[in-house]
């Protein structure tokens, strides 16, 4: 796989781990915000508060697996990194095979040494492949986690709606809410069709 | 490998890559600078390590900032790595000491850009801001620079104020720490590196008088800890009284 | 003094009297509504009924004599004046005090001569002016020297009675009786007061009023008769003189009632010619309950508890909210597969929260405690100023905290004097200023979510802020230059500070040292919120605003670098996302835009509480709105309901409002952010704390 691809893949990851931390954060604030105008209406306002709760919870929860999306992400770089360093070998091998093959000359022990760097590239290969799965099945539980949260929204739009009369700006809350699970959702989105080019390559490549 | 933040204003930020796990080879910190979304990495540090360096790195900077690398000299834990990074990214514009560019070629980059820089020092830019190259020879090696940042006043100054810390080690010595005893406590390890790695007195006082007239509010050296506030100063005081180049000049 | 009486006396007292100074204000509407006056005269009587079981002699005879007064007006042989309603009231602020007395466990002083003078003399028909002009030239005809002296005279004595209660013995003395002291046949008035002297201690009054009736007319002793000795010798067990009671208990006498003569104008210089003797028997008094008869028949369905206790349940559920909060936090680290734990740490939580709302409805009570007491003071002050004007009371109903009631009372007082001194112009004044003659000052209580809010507004003449800053000058209150900076809100806020008052000669009304730096900071201690409005010639409103509840504290944890503290969720209006183009440079002060049309003062706590500053974009940072201002710290933690706990160990100058236990069990001080606000407008250009708190949370 071509490493240019590789480090698409890596700004990827850093951008997408960027948005969604900020995402996150965001989506905590708005959680607070609820739970802050909640509390200041007394107790006219007990439905959404459960909503706003449930959103902040979720909120918590999406922040755990997103951490361990980061957990993911450095071993697969370390590996893509060690794929590199190991065909940077392989290379330097390969080079000293042609130049002794046009003297005439045939070196056991080089090819043996090319031998065990080609095998040891593709255990990596494997292993990195290994840990993109499981990146990738982080990324799926993320995206639940989303998705509960876009339920989560839907009930807060519910209640907003019949808790209007408050004069509590509910309905402008409960948008912002869904504001910022969508942005959190799209960058997830993109990361995953990512992720899932670079499965695509490596699966061909192996 | 970590990264912990040294210095953040705004666009302007400074990190440390640090506590390495491998420890088959000797631990080195890396050093990278975030200006207006480019970068620059410091003494990007050995073949071996690569993968986890930059693993570490893109934690902190996405790896298409990187614009920049500084070598402050040919030996292998600081430079060992340019292939794979010129690999990574052939932009990168190498910054090296122009006594040895024809020695860091052999790690294997023949076609990788470097800029050499003359024994006099100089500067360049990094996302608008400018970073300064300072003389440091025969502070181990014959032609030796150190990088000075005067917005964020860090100075990385290569092998000098290293220190040979065991693993798990923090980035710091002890910040809070007023009255000078933790400092006391790390110089211990710094010691015997300079004394035997540092040969010369004369460049010695050379180099501190260069830099005493610099504003440092972090003192970032390529192995140990960074050294901030007052224990600037303690390091500059400790190493103008240190005998160095012991091994003939007992 | 015996405390359960006690105990079971003094809420009852005071409800009396409140009740009283209520029907007396309507009498200066209704003169003649014989309904109010019976109320306030039961309501004499029954506080000195309650006064005699306690032995509260001072308070005997001072509900007497209005008794007697109020006694003749329900019998309309006095007619009620403006300067009666006057006396009455006063002699209810007496009454006032010496409940206050008897609540500290001490017998109640003497009341004020003069006064006890007045009401004598009102009672006896005479205007206490024209008494003082023509004491000696007593016009009436009809005084006590138509009472022929006589060798008789009764005779009085406590003892036990049959059923085993203190009795007062009243005997004819001619009539030689065995427990007579000194069984003489004649009484001097001498020996008479040494009787009663010995008695009731050194403090039995004078001989008062002796009713023409004591003129022998017989040998009976009418009811009224007998009522009135009783009262003279402060029975602890009289009832009031009511003929149907009466007849269940004395000697029936209806008739004396039809047959009551006009009460006599006797002075204290005739009084020695009362004393009559008459009559046989001992006529032990009967022995009521000190409880009133004119109670609302409520028992049933309230209950009357200790304020203490009420305080004990709040505290105890105040340790249990904490619990509740470090269970959940407990709980929440345990981890998704304890379903178990949750459900009942979830269930916990909510039977938690019930409990809360029940107990802080138990605290809840009408701020028509807080407001039965001002028609009283703006009558008074309004009087005293010669100035008209009409209170108006919204509100009445709207409940809050017992706390806040009862801390209130002294500064609405202060409001409404206040208003009435510096703000509401003269009649003439007003008149020609094309207003109405009479002033409207109106009073209101406002539920406005999980607060209360509660006003005092005039139409008077507002507030000159120019005025008021250069009084603070000249005060040194502030300086010149700190007043430059003031905006106009700020300007008018400076009457609120300590040693500020904008008459140079303190009034008797509103200028006695408490003042509006008392208010404000008594708001403060409620953790409420305190606003000023005004409007130049239109007027001012002060508005403050009350938690509905002290009971707990919503609260908001907040992170200042590696410090954790707490702000009160009341006090927020929501949490934003710092961006550096909103935040812009305003006289020397950072100000942030909200949005559009908002613009508020910005506060760093860092550099407040930490002297270093937060940078931003080096740091992390959120953004707090508060109704007053921004506040930037690290980060928004969350949100818990807490309880306060009193920190005594820092100065009266601080930040805090309290700390709170929060659910990981550290302890977490309560920003308060009208302190923080207020020092950042003031001192903009430093984040220096004031050097009695410089510590943070631990």
């Amino acid at each position: 796989m071509d490493i240019q691809q590789i480090m698409q893949v890596v700004d990827a990851s850093f951008a997408a781990r960027q948005s969604i931390e900020k995402s996150l954060r965001e989506i905590d604030r708005r959680a607070l915000n609820a739970m802050v105008l909640v509390k200041r209406h007394g107790n006219a306002l007990a439905g959404y508060g459960v909503v706003a709760q449930a959103f902040r919870e979720r909120a918590a929860s999406l922040k755990e697996s997103a951490s361990h999306l980061q957990g993911t992400i450095a071993p697969l770089i370390q590996a893509r990194m060690r794929i590199l360093q190991h065909q940077r070998v392989a290379a330097s091998f390969s080079t000293m095979a042609q130049s002794m093959a046009r003297l005439g000359l045939d070196c056991a022990p080089l090819k043996n040494s090319q031998a065990q760097s080609q095998k040891f590239i593709a255990q990596e290969e494997t292993e990195a492949r290994g840990i993109l799965l499981r990146l990738i099945a982080t990324v799926d539980t993320l995206q639940e986690g989303i998705e509960e949260q876009e339920y989560v929204v839907t009930n807060g739009r519910i209640e907003a709606a019949l808790a209007e009369d408050t004069g509590a700006p509910l309905v402008r809350v409960s948008r912002d809410m869904g504001e910022a699970v969508r942005t959190v959702s799209n960058a997830i989105r993109t990361y995953r069709h990512q992720l899932e080019s670079l499965e695509h390559e490596s699966s061909t490549y192996i | 490998m970590k990264a912990a933040p040294i210095f953040e204003a705004g666009n302007h930020r400074w990190w440390i890559l640090y506590d390495q796990d491998e420890h088959r080879v000797i631990d080195s910190n890396v050093y990278v600078m975030e200006s207006n979304g480019q970068s620059i990495i410091l003494d990007p540090g050995g073949f071996e390590v690569f993968p986890q360096v930059f693993a570490a790195l893109v934690e902190v900077v996405p790896p298409n900032s990187l614009k920049a690398a500084f070598v402050s000299h040919q030996d292998p834990d600081i430079a060992s790595s340019l292939p794979l990074w010129h690999a990574c990214n052939e932009q990168i514009q190498w910054h090296i000491p122009k006594l040895w560019d024809g020695f860091i070629r052999h790690y294997g980059a023949l076609e990788a850009p470097l800029q050499d820089i003359p024994d006099e020092g100089g500067d360049m830019l990094i996302g608008g801001r400018r970073l300064e190259f300072i003389p440091a020879h025969y502070l181990h090696s014959s032609g030796n620079f150190h990088l000075y940042d005067p917005e964020a006043k860090v100075l990385f100054s290569g092998d000098v104020g290293a220190a040979l810390l065991p693993p798990g080690h923090g980035a710091w010595v002890d910040r809070r720490d007023k009255s000078g005893r933790a400092f006391e406590e790390h110089i211990t390890k710094a010691k015997y590196f300079h004394e035997r790695w540092m040969p010369s007195n004369a460049a010695k006082k050379d180099w501190i008088n260069r830099v005493c007239k610099l504003e440092i509010d972090y003192l970032c050296p390529q192995h140990g800890a960074i050294y901030s506030g007052d224990n600037v100063q303690r390091f500059f005081e400790w190493f103008d009284g240190l005998n160095v180049g012991t091994a003939i000049n007992e | 003094m015996d405390m359960e009486i006690l105990q079971d006396y003094l809420p009852e007292a005071r409800e009396l009297l409140e009740k009283a100074q209520e029907d007396t204000l309507r009498l200066e509407s209704e003169p003649g509504n014989d309904e109010i006056l019976a109320s306030v005269f039961r309501a004499f009587h029954t506080l000195k009924g309650g006064a005699g079981f306690l032995e509260a002699d001072h308070l005997v005879s001072w509900t007497h004599h209005l008794e007697d007064l109020l006694d003749k007006l329900r019998s309309h042989t006095l007619t009620i004046s403006a300067s009666m309603i006057d006396a009455i009231l006063k002699g209810l602020d007496v009454i006032d005090d010496m409940l206050q007395q008897l609540a500290h466990g001490e017998s109640p002083a003497a009341g004020p001569e003069d006064l006890g003078n007045v009401i004598q003399q009102l009672a006896a028909g005479q205007t206490p002016y024209l008494q003082a002009l023509t004491a000696e030239t007593d016009e009436s005809g009809t005084d006590a020297t138509t009472c022929p002296s006589t060798d008789t005279t009764l005779l009085a004595s406590q003892r036990i009675t049959v059923d085993g209660h203190n009795g007062i013995y009243i005997e004819r003395a001619d009539i030689s009786s065995h427990s007579a002291p000194g069984s003489s046949d004649e009484i001097s008035e001498a020996e008479f007061e040494a009787t009663l002297d010995a008695l009731y201690g050194n403090q039995a009054p004078g001989l008062v009023d002796p009713p023409e009736q004591f003129c022998p007319d017989g040998d009976k002793i009418s009811p009224e008769e007998f009522e009135r000795v009783l009262d003279h010798l402060h029975s602890s067990q009289a009832r009031g003189y009511d003929a149907q009671d009466r007849t269940a208990h004395t000697q029936p006498a209806s008739a004396a009632l039809k047959t009551d003569p006009p009460v006599p104008r006797i002075t204290r210089q005739d009084q020695s010619l009362y004393a009559q003797s008459q009559t046989t028997t001992p006529a032990p008094i009967v022995n009521l309950s000190a409880r009133s008869q004119n109670m609302p028949e409520a028992a049933d369905t309230t209950l009357r508890v200790d304020a203490l206790r009420l305080d004990a349940v709040m505290n105890q559920v105040g340790e249990l909210v904490l619990l509740r909060n470090r269970l959940a936090s407990a709980v929440s680290s345990l981890g998704e597969e304890n379903e178990d734990m949750a459900r009942i740490a979830r269930e916990v939580d909510l039977t938690v929260n019930d409990i809360q709302s029940t107990v802080m409805r138990l605290r809840m009570q009408p701020c028509k405690r807080l407001f039965q007491q001002l028609p009283r003071v703006v009558r008074d002050a309004s009087r005293q100023l010669g100035k008209e004007v009409k209170l108006d009371i919204v509100g009445e109903e709207v409940e809050i905290d017992k706390t806040v009631v009862d801390a209130l009372s002294g500064p609405m007082t202060h409001l409404i004097r206040n208003s009435l001194d510096h703000g509401i112009e003269p009649p003439e004044v007003r008149q020609a200023a094309g207003k109405p003659r009479s002033a409207t000052i109106r009073v209101a209580a406002i539920h406005l979510g999980d607060k209360v809010r509660i006003e005092v507004s005039d139409d008077g003449r507002g507030i000159d802020r120019q005025f008021v800053t250069q009084k603070a000058i000249d005060k040194g209150v502030i300086t010149t230059d700190q007043a430059a900076r003031l905006s106009e809100q700020e300007a008018l806020e400076l009457v609120f500070r300590p040693g500020f008052s904008t008459k140079d000669q303190a009034t008797d009304l509103s200028g006695r040292g408490v003042g509006m730096d008392v208010v404000k900071e008594t708001v403060r201690k409620l953790r409420g919120h305190l606003d000023i409005q005004t409007r130049l010639g239109l007027g001012t409103t002060i508005a403050m605003e009350f938690p509905l509840t002290m009971a707990v504290l919503p609260v908001l944890y907040l992170r200042l670098r590696r410090e954790i503290y707490a702000l009160p969720i009341s006090s927020i209006e929501s949490l934003l996302d710092i961006q550096e183009s909103r935040i812009h440079r305003m006289g020397g002060r950072s100000v942030y835009r909200v949005d559009g049309t908002q613009v508020t003062p910005m506060v760093d706590l860092g550099a407040l509480l930490n002297d270093r500053p937060l940078r931003l974009g080096s740091e992390p940072i959120e953004g707090v709105l508060t109704e007053r201002g921004l506040f930037m710290v690290s980060e928004v933690l969350g949100n818990e309901d807490s309880v306060v706990k009193p920190i005594d160990f820092l100065a009266e100058q601080t930040w805090y409002q309290g700390a709170t236990i929060s659910g990981k069990g550290n302890v977490v001080l309560i920003l308060d952010p009208g302190a923080l606000i207020g020092h950042a407008l003031e001192y903009p250009s430093t984040g220096k704390m004031p050097p009695t708190d410089r510590r943070g949370a631990a």
